[in-house]
């Protein structure tokens, strides 16, 4: 049984070894704990004319027993603060390097679909060769190279997350997010993008895909797009799974 | 020693705290059932797809309302109004609230808001749009776009008379009445403790209790600016939460969470100290260092106002200020560690008497363990960039939740219902629910770790629609074992209330203090009259002296005995 998706970006084994290393504290503290809830209670069961011990917890001599257990406790906490703002500070700012050799898309959440604008051949947004993505075709990205996103919303809040990427992220009207990620891998079969933050009475219908392409398909992707579209599948249509499609949550 | 209200009406509208405290438990545990039947409805749905026709606002609806009905209308209510109300005046040797009339109308005024609550729930009838579908969190944009007609009188009031207006509406009378609660527990606990009794010498469910109404002080107002606002943007057409006028949606997720957080606390804290007041009654020791106990909860109460933002990781706030959030949020384990080990220590060296209450209150400690530790993951900012939304954060706060409302409060009903009744509970029935309440809980909760991790996300009404969430079939699988769990959860908490009402008819009597315990509720006879003592008790050590070693002939030293 895997309990972790495959992870295909730069930063997603930094997540997991996250979670790995958290998980090995988390364990140890519930074990040990437990052990001790059960070892005092098993050993402290009421007896014919037993008499429990007076311990109010007063002074170092008692105290000490679980003092010295919280000292520890501060101590993975600090570990754990060092470890996590390592990985947070990878994940969510781009270093001046990646800024110059990324290649920005656009991205947009709306009730229910995502859509994607490309820059083009000349590599930067909001110039006369952006061209959009065709709806019902995935977001394509290039391998090992920093796709920079620009994330934002038209109507609700939306999230972008692709599993594979460990990459999440919420969607906000009238801003636009940048973040980024380099995928590590050509993807087989599409990656799923899922919609993470509650939208409206369709949210759980609001499914996109990602196709990650090598260098070369992505320079063909840029110079002739719509050739390229024909090349490749459409997503899962979405399936309304509402009786209603139309209907608005409010 | 106080008037004593007559008549079928004077019972009913009653100044009487620990008449007030049965209306607060018994109308919370009618919303408990409520919001539980929703979530088993839900969960059959999402383990069996095929089984129900449920559109995405049908499911979307059912959540919301779970998680506001468990949160605002059951834990609120049992575990701060009830319980303040049941054994504020009694522990503190004292004859009702200082504010009693306050107290009345706090009830009352709790009433009227589940009837505003109902209304939201059934506002379909009159093309309300029905219950409130934007998860529990109501954000907006989401919750703020209704009609968009703002011009005349009609269609107005057609906005206020919308579900998510009318569930705003009955939150803030619900906050109104829990304020004027809690102004009467600090209030009565500063000033009218029994004579000789210190501030070292108060209960610790005491302190908890007023230290929780303090938190919900300090945090209600920034939520209620927030929530007016929500309801003008709905109403009148405003534009607070609307970027395209130069509002931001985000605003109102900082001001829900400032208060949000602290929530948790609010009911976190009575349960903490149900389970102090009971741990040394049944293991005959004193509870283990006190004072750095309430120390810690001092600090967790102050710590838990700075910590809301982890809520907001991936929310779009500045990245930089994260890392701030996750140090705090980091930070709080530690005062909660200190109060779980000190929990543990009393076990210690004592002569434990497995009894009901001290099972549910041992079951609180085990179980909420599991949902602590499990806080350390979600703290991580990092973490929340793979977890945020996912059922890892279900699993996560029903671990920490259910131990509070369900094991820490229902080990305070089996623990004080001798005293409220005069009749103990069924110990053969009590043991049988604590079974399978944890068993329920355990086989309900776990499984959803391991799908969060697998990356299921929250409020999606048909895993269907992804392939990953089918393509396994431990996934499937470990969907219907949660709900399998969470229908034992809810199907065992019959007991509870067959246990309750067998037992008020012909439990055995119990006499004024079954559990030969220190606090002075005990003094006072079972159940207690209007005025509760015959004469003011005196106080004279604190409230866990047992098995004093200058004791001799007894193994308990109440508080009221030279």
């Amino acid at each position: 049984m895997k309990i972790l998706p495959d992870s295909f970006s730069s930063y997603a084994a930094d997540i997991d070894g996250l979670i790995i290393e958290i998980t090995i504290f988390v364990v140890a503290w519930f074990v040990v704990s437990t052990a001790a809830l059960f070892y005092g209670i098993f050993t402290s069961l009421k007896t014919e004319g037993g008499k429990a011990k007076y311990i109010p917890g007063i002074g170092w001599e008692q105290t000490k027993w679980i003092l010295i257990p919280l000292i520890l406790v501060v101590a993975c906490d600090m570990y754990i603060d060092i470890i996590t703002t390592k990985v947070w500070t990878k994940v969510e700012f781009m270093t001046d390097d990646q800024k110059a050799k990324s290649v920005p898309v656009k991205v947009t959440g709306q009730q229910f679909e995502w859509s994607f604008q490309y820059a083009g051949a000349d590599g930067k947004l909001g110039t006369t060769d952006d061209f959009d993505g065709d709806y019902g075709k995935p977001l394509i990205l290039p391998v090992n190279k920093v796709s920079e996103l620009n994330l934002s919303s038209v109507d609700m809040l939306h999230n972008f997350f692709v599993r594979e990427f460990r990459f999440k992220q919420d969607v906000i009207p009238g801003r636009v997010i940048v973040r980024w990620v380099e995928a590590t891998q050509i993807s087989g079969k599409n990656y799923e993008l899922i919609c993470a933050e509650i939208c409206g009475s369709n949210h759980g219908s609001m499914r996109g895909e990602v196709k990650v392409v090598s260098p070369e398909d992505y320079a063909e992707f840029l110079a002739n797009p719509a050739a390229f579209y024909e090349g490749i599948a459409d997503i899962k249509p979405p399936q309304y799974t509402s009786r209603f499609p139309d209907e608005e949550g409010s | 020693m106080s008037s004593h209200e007559t008549g079928l009406l004077g019972k009913i509208f009653s100044t009487d705290h620990k008449v007030i405290g049965k209306q607060y438990f018994f109308t919370g545990l009618l919303f408990a059932f409520i919001g539980g039947m929703f979530a088993v409805v839900f969960r059959i749905k999402l383990a069996w797809p095929g089984s129900m026709d449920m559109s995405g606002t049908v499911y979307n609806g059912l959540v919301t309302n779970h998680a506001m009905i468990m949160f605002f209308w059951a834990a609120m209510p049992v575990l701060l109004a009830a319980l303040g109300n049941f054994v504020i005046p009694l522990m503190i040797g004292c004859d009702d609230m200082a504010f009693p009339k306050l107290n009345m109308m706090s009830f009352w005024i709790f009433l009227v808001s589940t009837l505003v609550l109902v209304l939201s729930l059934i506002s379909g009838l009159w093309g309300g749009g029905g219950p409130t579908a934007t998860g529990w969190t109501i954000y907006p944009p989401l919750s703020a776009s209704y009609g968009g007609d703002y011009s005349t009188v009609g269609a107005v009031l057609g906005n206020l008379i919308s579900g998510p207006s009318l569930l705003i509406l009955a939150v803030a009378l619900e906050f109104a009445s829990m304020l004027m609660g809690g102004i009467n527990f600090m209030v009565t606990s500063l000033n009218m403790r029994a004579k000789g009794m210190k501030f070292m010498d108060i209960p610790i469910v005491v302190w908890f209790v007023n230290l929780a109404a303090l938190d919900f002080m300090f945090s209600v107002g920034p939520l209620i600016a927030g929530a007016v606002m929500l309801l003008f943007d709905r109403v009148f057409g405003t534009g607070f939460y609307d970027p395209a006028r130069g509002g931001d949606p985000v605003l109102f997720q900082h001001l829900f969470w400032f208060f949000g957080h602290p929530e948790v606390y609010v009911v976190l804290l009575p349960a903490l100290g149900i389970v102090a007041e009971i741990i040394p009654t049944f293991t005959r020791k004193p509870l283990f260092a006190y004072r750095l106990v309430l120390i810690s909860a001092v600090a967790s109460a102050f710590i838990a106002l700075i910590v809301w933002a982890h809520h907001q990781f991936i929310a779009g706030i500045d990245p930089r200020m994260a890392t701030f959030f996750s140090i705090t949020t980091i930070i709080i384990s530690i005062p909660f560690a200190l109060i779980m080990f000190a929990y543990i220590a009393s076990y210690f060296g004592g002569q434990i008497e497995m009894k009901t209450p001290m099972l549910w209150a041992t079951g609180f400690v085990s179980m909420f363990l599991v949902g602590g530790v499990t806080g350390i993951y979600l703290g991580s900012s990092a973490f929340d960039i793979y977890a945020h939304d996912s059922y890892f954060v279900v699993a996560h706060f029903h671990y920490t939740l259910i131990p509070v409302v369900f094991f820490g409060g229902i080990s305070g009903i089996y623990y004080w219902f001798p005293k409220f009744s005069g009749k103990f509970m069924s110990e053969g029935l009590g043991k049988l629910h604590f079974w399978l309440t944890i068993i329920g809980l355990n086989v309900f909760a776990f499984p959803l770790f391991f799908t969060g991790m697998w990356g299921q996300h929250r409020r999606i009404v048909d895993y269907q629609v992804y392939d990953f969430m089918v393509e396994q079939d431990w996934i499937l699988q470990f969907r219907v074992v949660a709900t399998i769990g969470a229908i034992i959860l809810a199907a065992s908490q019959l007991l509870l209330f067959i246990n309750i009402f067998k037992s008020a008819v012909s439990g055995e009597p119990a006499g004024k203090n079954p559990w030969k315990s220190n606090t002075l509720e005990w003094v006072a006879d079972s159940p207690p009259p209007h005025g509760n003592f015959e004469t003011y008790p005196t106080c004279y050590r604190g409230p866990y002296e047992y098995s004093h070693p200058d004791r001799s002939g007894s193994d308990y030293w109440p508080q009221n005995e030279q």
